[in-house]
């Protein structure tokens, strides 16, 4: 009997929701981890949907500097799960578009044609081949979902030598693309969450950990990473413990965590699970004898509401974050509100910062070829350089000869060989509980 | 790796918990021959109205704990004098599809009610007391328990224990006995079954209910799917004692339960497949004694 559990079929789709709020509650919305969720799967068809802006061919007039115009393709969830990410990408991208227009950069402008994705690989990636053999764009941006930019990567840019811009797209896989470094992404991959966590129970001087990891692939992902990086750092870890999610007890899990060999215990687990795990742990003691930190998916209202402060007091972790204390992203978030009528979200700023190293690249450059562009948006954003966040600056500084760091509304956007920038992550203490911003982690080495 | 006495003392708990859950599905399909997919519900329910009492009305816990004892024990009644009763001689595959249509129709009305969202009761913690500690060899018999798993324990049994004497000592105990054995002989000789039957439902949802209580009380967090979650745990167990026999599942209630906690012992085995191991050993059951360890006995 009971080989069905027919009961259980209605519900599929919960396991997602406790993070789903976890993100909304935290502010943490890098963790939507991209839009990957995203379905590929029906035949989207013809996908020449949404280019309200393609004036492309009005090349010679109406320019302050040399006149030319910069054809760059954006393709973009305008229909289907991931709509709403459409607009952000159009906000963010749009403020930049207006300051680069503005300067002109390498003596001329920035068209920006879009095409709708429909968030699904079909119609995104025929969306994608028209704009590169019809409307000829050298340059391609978006799309959102990570399933569907992987997709048009491997049959469009990357097979056309097109340099290609992912905005929001987060998935780790995208780092490992054989794309000659014409695949980069403004958004940091899941992966750097795990690094950044490393560092901050590394520089807590603790120097062996049980992982406590919800089994799947954003657990994993996350764990993979930080073990990585940890070991790195000089440290071990000394256990990896996989939890499934909604269980009514974990003590077997605690148990097993309880090695006498750790100085610490890193939940990676999703907010509901962990309400059990860590009363579980107050009961057996695990606080008193044991270090405790927690990566961004325990940042939730549901976690101050429900634990009893007394059983996270002191814990630790990391949570993504632009660097809202910046002048960069104050800056920007003034500029948005007055354009917008409303506050920016992290993706906004992952699109304006997309653009933003496009013209700064372009210039560097001083002309518009796809490799012009993927050999010169590397060199901008060095940490090497002098540091710089709008195209003024950059273009006085390149002008005069110099190397640029272009700091952007989300970080510092240093791609590396990867074409992946580094996120920037904030980390958090459980004071009283609840969850206390207490600054920035510096991932750099 | 420590603590191996306690993991067992863990199982204990969890055992006690299954162990009323397991009774009431035990006594249904011995009694009514069928089996009760709802029955995970019924743990939900149980634990959402000890929610409402103890958060929402701010009562006693316990107090809280009785109303879902009786609320859910009624809703058995209901369920059964609306729903089964017209389905008494139906074929096993509509008595199944019924059950799994209340379930979903239950974990419904449950999330229309408290909504999708976990729920916490927000009992004080209490940190577990240490009874015992120190090692012979390689086995550390630490102990920490808390008050709230000797609460757990302690009212199990005395709810066991209750239900034994009630079998055993009141007519409607003999009489739903009886009819486990042999439903034609016990409708010859004169017992209204219809009535054995409502009462077993009540039963069997009052113990579901106070189950619920308990799981409550052991997680801290309620959710719509925590008793579908641990359902088929009881089904090991029952499965485990002998189907239909309230004494089987007792026992098979707490093997599951010490034996799941304490496969993380065994080297190799992590934590994540201590549920793997509640079925193997309901597996190897079917395998080698289908009619599990009470043997078609009560």
């Amino acid at each position: 009997m009971m080989t069905d559990n027919d009961p259980n079929a209605d519900d599929s789709s919960m396991n997602r929701r406790p993070i789903l709020k976890t993100v909304a509650a935290g502010g943490a919305t890098a963790v939507l981890a991209g839009c990957i969720g995203g379905g590929d799967g029906g035949d989207g068809g013809n996908g020449d949907g949404n280019d309200g802006s393609s004036d492309g061919d009005d090349g010679s007039s109406d320019s302050g500097g040399g006149g030319a115009t910069y054809d760059v393709g954006l393709v973009n969830p305008y229909s289907g799960d991931l709509a709403p990410f459409a607009d952000r990408n159009d906000r963010g991208s749009d403020l930049a578009l207006s300051e680069i227009n503005n300067e002109s950069v390498a003596g001329g402008k920035i068209n920006k044609i879009t095409a709708d994705s429909e968030t699904t690989s079909n119609a995104g990636v025929s969306a994608s081949q028209k704009l590169v053999n019809q409307e000829g764009v050298d340059v391609l941006t978006g799309p959102c979902s990570s399933g569907v930019a992987v997709s048009i990567a491997e049959s469009v840019t990357i097979p056309n030598e097109i340099t290609h811009i992912m905005i929001n797209s987060t998935a780790p896989g995208i780092t490992d693309l054989e794309d000659n470094g014409y695949v980069l992404r403004s958004c940091p991959s899941d992966a750097f969450q795990g690094q950044a966590l490393a560092q901050v129970v590394s520089d807590n001087d603790i120097s062996s950990v049980s992982l406590i990891v919800v089994n799947n692939d954003y657990g994993q992902g996350l764990a993979d990473a930080f073990q990585k990086r940890y070991k790195e750092l000089g440290n071990t870890v000394e256990t990896t413990i996989p939890a499934e999610q909604g269980r009514s007890s974990y003590s077997a899990q605690l148990n097993e965590a309880d090695n006498p060999n750790s100085e610490g215990i890193v939940f990676i687990v999703y907010p509901q699970s962990f309400q059990t795990m860590i009363r579980e742990a107050y009961q057996m003691g695990i606080q008193e004898n044991y270090e405790i930190f927690g990566a961004e998916s325990m940042v939730s209202d549901e976690v101050e509401q429900n634990v009893d402060p007394v059983a996270i007091n002191g814990m630790k972790g990391t949570n993504p974050s632009p660097p809202i204390e910046s002048e960069v992203y104050q800056t920007f978030a003034e500029e948005f509100q007055n354009e917008y009528d409303r506050q920016p979200t992290v993706w906004a700023a992952y699109a304006y910062d997309a653009y933003m190293m496009l013209g700064l690249a372009i210039h560097s450059a001083g002309e518009y070829s796809s490799d012009a562009v993927a050999n010169a948006i590397y060199e901008i954003s060095r940490p090497e350089g002098t540091e710089v966040s709008s195209i003024a600056e950059g273009k006085s500084e390149l002008d005069a000869g110099n190397a640029i760091n272009y700091q952007g509304a989300s970080g510092n956007v240093n791609l590396d060989e990867n074409g992946d920038p580094s996120g920037s992550y904030q980390h958090w203490e459980v004071i009283d509980g609840t969850f206390e911003m207490q600054g920035f982690v510096d991932t750099g080495q | 790796m420590a603590l191996e006495l306690q993991l067992v003392v863990n199982g204990i708990v969890f055992g006690s918990i299954i162990l009323l859950a397991s009774i009431g599905l035990s006594l249904l399909y011995g009694i009514g021959d069928f089996a009760n997919f709802a029955h995970g519900e019924f743990l939900t329910l149980g634990a959402f109205i000890t929610f409402a009492g103890y958060v929402t009305f701010g009562l006693p816990i316990y107090v809280a704990g009785l109303m879902a004892f009786l609320f859910v024990g009624a809703l058995g009644v209901l369920i059964d004098r609306i729903l089964m009763t017209r389905h008494r001689d139906s074929t096993p595959i509509i008595l199944l599809i019924l059950t799994i249509g209340l379930a979903l129709f239950l974990r419904a009305v449950i999330r229309l009610q408290w909504g999708d969202n976990q729920r916490t009761l927000g009992m004080p913690l209490e940190r577990g007391t240490e009874l015992l500690q120190g090692s012979v060899g390689w086995i550390d018999y630490g102990i920490r328990i808390t008050s709230t798993d000797i609460a757990i324990v302690f009212l199990a049994l005395v709810l066991a224990t209750g239900t034994h004497l009630f079998l055993t000592r009141t007519r409607m105990g003999i009489a739903m006995r009886a009819m486990s054995d042999n439903k034609s002989l016990a409708k010859v000789a004169g017992i209204d079954t219809d009535t054995v039957m409502t009462v077993t439902w009540a039963l069997s949802g009052a113990l579901a209910g106070t189950g619920g209580m308990l799981l409550a009380m052991q997680t801290g967090v309620l959710f719509p799917r925590m008793g579908f979650n641990i359902v088929l745990v009881v089904f090991a167990a029952v499965i485990l004692g002998g189907i239909g026999s309230p004494y089987g599942a007792m026992i098979g209630a707490y093997i599951i339960g010490i034996a799941q906690e304490v496969s993380v012992m065994i080297p190799g085995i992590s934590a994540e497949y201590r549920y793997a191991f509640a079925f193997l050993i309901m597996i190897a059951v079917l395998l080698y004694k289908p009619q599990g360890l009470a043997g078609g006995r009560w």
